[in-house]
């Protein structure tokens, strides 16, 4: 699939959004990349890949109605695009292909 | 009754929500501070507010670039591509016309004037001495007669060599004497330098090419060697790096090249290009050599000073006179003038840190004038565009596109002047290295070349004028407000009050700054002239004066060679009439005072440093001598004969009777001591040593030469000036292996007027810009503030207001700035010029005639300046204006 790369970032992103399925909304995605990954996640930097992601028809974003217990303001939910779904198995593909027979161990200098 | 306590809600930290709301997305706004609304309040319950907060600002903290860089790449958020935006700024800079390009000169002007003398002030005063290693040397100074010297005595020397402990190497250098090489068929001299072997190691530079100079070098009977610089060894040989290993066609003696040192090292001025190796200072000398001492690696700086410090209080002063005790100074921080550790020049009188240092002072006021004159015309002009502003408002245009379209025309202007003030600073540093009397070139430690971080700076500046003034306007601009205004055809635009109180303080500094520079300007110029026309004692017109320097191992003996450049002289019908004398003027470097004894009195009458002059009886004739009173010593007078200068005798025998007085310096009883007899009192000649620190105790005294003696220097009276060459080549033909030197008399004076010279070319030149640049921008004000209150003019005149009143109405405020300004500049100038009175001479810092001449220069100009666009506001029709709105 040409042109459907993931950058490291933006495949944890489609992960935790396939992996929260209807539940994925900012707050949460956030929650799971550095839960799973240990990594801190800052919420520009979130927003900036959601939005790079829905650009590339990865994601369909869309904001809730305006909720009491959040001063009345949304949340916004993502959920994959089929075209999504395929960049991910393509990724994970890819990945498996580069990790094959591979030993990671460092070389010993000469 | 209990009172129930309600739970207070955890709040996120206000300024890092503030912050964020401002700079997410506004799609992404909402959502995301929701999230982040929602998970402080978990943490909050969780882990505590406290840490709930630092969660939150380090959210905010790492979520600023990314939203900053989603703004800036979405193009439906208002940040339109950066091309786009530079599009449409550069049409706002197309439609102001006259502003943009004013705009532009005044940044290039600003710019290109303060970095050529930020340039050449960092190459004199700041810059520090060029070696790397300079901060971990010292150097040794005591002030003396005059002025500060760099010496140590043999005591200090070798206790400081003691202790190898706090010092790595104590290194001596010195003067040379002159080198005489053939280039190119003619013969040049080339000054040299003497140093220790090590010294360039310890200062931390190595040659180019080749070895440095080696302990053994200096040994006696070693090789003679010599370091030269790359220059002097590309015009002996070509190639630098063929000339090592070769000798040195000295014309008397031979040198073998070791090492080429690059073309630009300076040790310690330009003029030298080869150095010597000095043997090791012996014990019980050090008393005249200067030492650069370098301190051992580890030991603090501080803790070699103060061993020096303690060491010289603890030895009682052996020094005779009022040499004052050593101090050990950084190098690095002594001084960046290398006469300082060299010795060189202490009765020079140029100054030259400290007239850069006052330049610095009217390059700030220009550039300053400059940046009030930008925001100056940013603000007139601001009336124009704020109907533009108003109109792209009411069409949807939001404050920050307008702010961002202002932001990228202000950066347009101020780079478009910033480069050509850069191009000519360049031009600039260049004319300023050319123009440099070579005295004051001599000295440079450093090479004067442009420095573009005052440029830069400059170039900040100028924007953030800009920015400051234009963001303010737009958004004023943008405000709903003034929309409001527009559609109920508001009835004036001439800016706020603010705007106005903001525009004529910026007018009246414009004005004071530039009258404080024009008397600065006039004070140096009335200076220069005072020193040019200053009575010099003789008559300075076509004269010319010839030196004849012979090498050490000379084809012929002096007087023959005499003979016949004199008979050569004697034919020529363009010398009109020439003499003999053993200098020329004004040089005099050195001399020590002496005491002056009356014959037959019982004490001494003072001390003077008496320059003396050996001259032939024809002297006196050609250079056109004012005698006071008595005579001039004949042919055959005694050489005990003497003419003396007129403040000599003034100050010696106030009650007139010099002539015929007998005086020794020194006791005339003590064997040796010759006696003079005053035949003649002669004007006061002025001596290039009389700006020394003690220099106006020199006096100059004329005494006849001995009959055979051949000085080989002449004092010519030419026909005209313009024959100087010819006669010169007639005497190089006659000595051709001799270095023949031939310079006007004009031009050696104006030599030592150098730093003068400058002072008022520079403080002249920048008095004349910001005049210029001040009056220009009065009319430009003027005349944008005409052109926008041109309704406001047809209404007052269509209801009967008479011309007198429309012309008042614009030339009060402009006048009663200009009034306010030359107040406030003459008051300026007086102050200023206090700092530098010193330097002013044929006009005090309180020169009436200079303060009334700026100030009426001034207030005549801007009544010009203003007077046009006043009568372009009593010419405008109210029925043609009316109709057209």
């Amino acid at each position: 699939m040409p042109g459907a790369f993931l950058a490291e970032f933006e495949l944890y992103v489609m992960l935790a959004v396939a992996r929260l399925k209807e539940d994925a909304y900012g707050a949460l995605v956030r929650q799971e990349i550095e839960h799973r990954t240990g990594r801190p996640v800052s919420v520009g930097a979130l927003y900036t890949t959601l939005a790079r992601l829905e650009a590339k028809g990865f994601l369909r974003l869309r904001n809730s109605k305006p909720e009491a217990g959040l001063r009345g303001r949304p949340r916004r939910y993502c959920r994959l695009t089929p075209r999504g779904a395929e960049a991910v198995r393509h990724s994970a593909r890819m990945m498996a292909r580069m990790m094959d027979g591979l030993d990671v161990s460092p070389v010993a200098p000469k | 009754m209990t009172m129930s306590t309600v739970p207070s809600v955890p709040r996120p930290p206000r300024v890092a929500r503030w912050l964020l709301q401002h700079l997410l997305h506004a799609d992404d706004r909402e959502p995301a501070l929701a999230d982040l609304d929602e998970e402080f309040e978990t943490r909050a319950t969780r882990d505590g507010v406290h840490l709930a907060v630092r969660w939150y600002r380090a959210q905010v903290r790492q979520s600023l670039g990314p939203a900053l860089l989603r703004r800036v790449a979405t193009t439906d958020a208002g940040w339109r591509s950066v091309p786009t935006e530079l599009r449409w700024a550069w049409r706002g800079v197309r439609a102001r016309r006259f502003g943009g390009v004013a705009h532009v000169g005044l940044v290039a002007l600003a710019v290109g004037a303060s970095a050529v003398v930020f340039s050449a002030a960092d190459s004199f005063a700041f810059r520090q001495a060029p070696y790397p290693n300079a901060t971990r040397l010292l150097i040794f100074q005591r002030t003396s007669p005059v002025g500060i010297i760099d010496m140590l005595q043999p005591n200090e020397y070798l206790a400081l060599r003691a202790r190898s402990d706090l010092f790595s190497g104590l290194y001596a250098h010195g003067m040379g004497p002159t080198f005489y090489v053939r280039i190119t068929g003619v013969i040049e001299p080339v000054r040299t330098y003497d140093v220790q072997p090590g010294l360039f190691e310890a200062l931390g530079v190595l040659p180019r090419w080749g070895r440095p100079l080696l302990p053994g070098d200096a040994r006696a009977g070693s090789e003679p060697v010599a370091l030269v610089r790359e220059d002097l060894a590309r015009s002996l040989f070509g190639d630098p790096v063929a000339a090592i290993g070769q000798t040195i066609p000295g014309v008397d003696a031979s040198r073998r090249i070791v090492g080429i040192m690059s073309a630009g090292f300076r040790f310690p001025t330009s003029v030298e290009k080869m150095w010597r190796p000095l043997a090791d200072v012996p014990a019980g000398a050090g008393r005249t050599a200067p030492i650069i001492a370098s301190v051992a690696p580890g030991v603090p700086m501080q803790v070699a000073e103060e061993f020096v410090e303690a060491y010289v209080r603890s030895t009682a002063p052996t020094l005779r006179g009022s040499i004052g005790p050593a101090k050990a100074v950084p190098l690095s921080t002594a001084t960046k003038d290398p006469r300082a550790y060299t010795n060189a020049g202490a009765f020079n009188g140029l100054d030259a840190p400290r007239l850069f240092e006052t330049l610095l002072g009217t390059a700030t006021c220009l550039a300053l004038v400059v940046c009030l004159n930008v925001a100056g015309l940013e603000l007139a002009t601001a009336i124009g565009r704020a109907r533009v502003h108003a109109v792209q408002t009411a069409l949807g245009a939001t404050r920050g596109t307008l702010i961002r379209t202002a932001l990228f025309e202000g950066i347009i202007l101020t780079m478009t002047g910033a480069v050509a003030g850069v191009g000519l600073a360049a031009w600039g540093t260049r004319a300023l290295a050319a123009a440099l009397p070579q005295a004051l070139d001599q000295i440079l430690a450093n090479p004067i070349d442009l420095d573009l971080r005052t440029a830069v700076f400059m170039a900040v500046v100028a924007l953030a004028a800009t920015l400051m003034t234009s963001l303010a306007v737009v958004w004023q601009a943008s405000r709903p407000m003034l929309a409001d205004r527009l559609r109920r055809d508001a009835p004036t635009l001439t800016g706020s009050r603010a705007q106005n109180a903001i525009r004529h303080a910026f007018m009246t500094g414009e004005i004071a700054l530039c009258s404080v520079l024009l008397v600065i300007a006039v004070l140096a110029v009335r200076t220069y002239t005072a020193h040019l026309n200053e009575d010099k004692g003789f008559d300075g017109t076509n004269l010319a004066a010839i030196t004849v320097s012979q090498p050490s191992k000379p084809s012929r003996p002096a007087r023959d060679l005499d003979r016949e450049i004199a008979a050569r002289l004697q034919a020529d019908p363009r010398v009109l009439a020439w003499a003999r004398a053993d200098r020329v003027l004004p040089g005099f470097r050195g001399g020590s005072a002496s005491y002056l004894w009356r014959q037959g009195a019982a004490s001494t009458i003072g001390q003077v440093v008496l320059a003396p002059f050996g001259v032939d009886a024809a002297y006196f004739g050609t250079m056109g001598i004012r005698l006071v009173s008595g005579q001039f010593p004949g042919v055959d007078e005694s050489q005990d004969r003497i003419v003396v200068d007129e403040a000599f005798a003034r100050r010696f025998w106030p009650s007139g009777d010099a002539v015929g007085a007998r005086f020794s310096l020194g006791r005339a009883e003590v064997p040796g001591t010759q006696v003079y007899e005053t035949a003649g009192v002669a004007a006061h000649i002025r001596l290039d040593a009389a700006t020394a620190p003690n220099g106006g105790d020199v006096f100059v005294f004329h005494r006849l030469l001995k009959p055979d003696a051949a000085p080989l220097t002449y004092v010519l009276r030419l026909a005209s000036a313009g024959q100087l060459g010819d006669v010169a080549a007639l005497t190089r033909s006659v000595a051709d292996d001799c270095i023949v030197r031939a310079t006007m008399m004009d031009d050696r004076y104006a030599q030592i007027y150098g730093d003068t010279r400058i002072a008022a070319g520079l403080s002249g030149a920048f008095g004349i810009m910001a005049f210029v640049v001040a009056m220009v921008g009065l009319y430009g004000v003027t005349a944008f503030l005409v052109a926008g209150r041109t309704r406001e003019i047809g209404i007052r005149l269509a209801l009967g207001a008479d011309r007198r009143d429309i012309r008042r109405l614009v030339l009060r405020p402009a006048l009663g700035c200009v009034a306010l300004g030359i107040s406030a500049g003459i008051a300026g100038a007086l102050f200023a010029s206090r700092l530098v009175e010193t330097r002013l001479i044929g006009s005090g810092s309180t020169d009436v005639a200079a303060y009334v001449g700026v100030a009426v220069a001034v207030a005549v100009t801007a009544l010009l300046a203003t007077w046009r666009p006043a009568r372009r506001a009593v010419k405008v029709d109210p029925a043609i204006t009316l109709r057209a709105e």
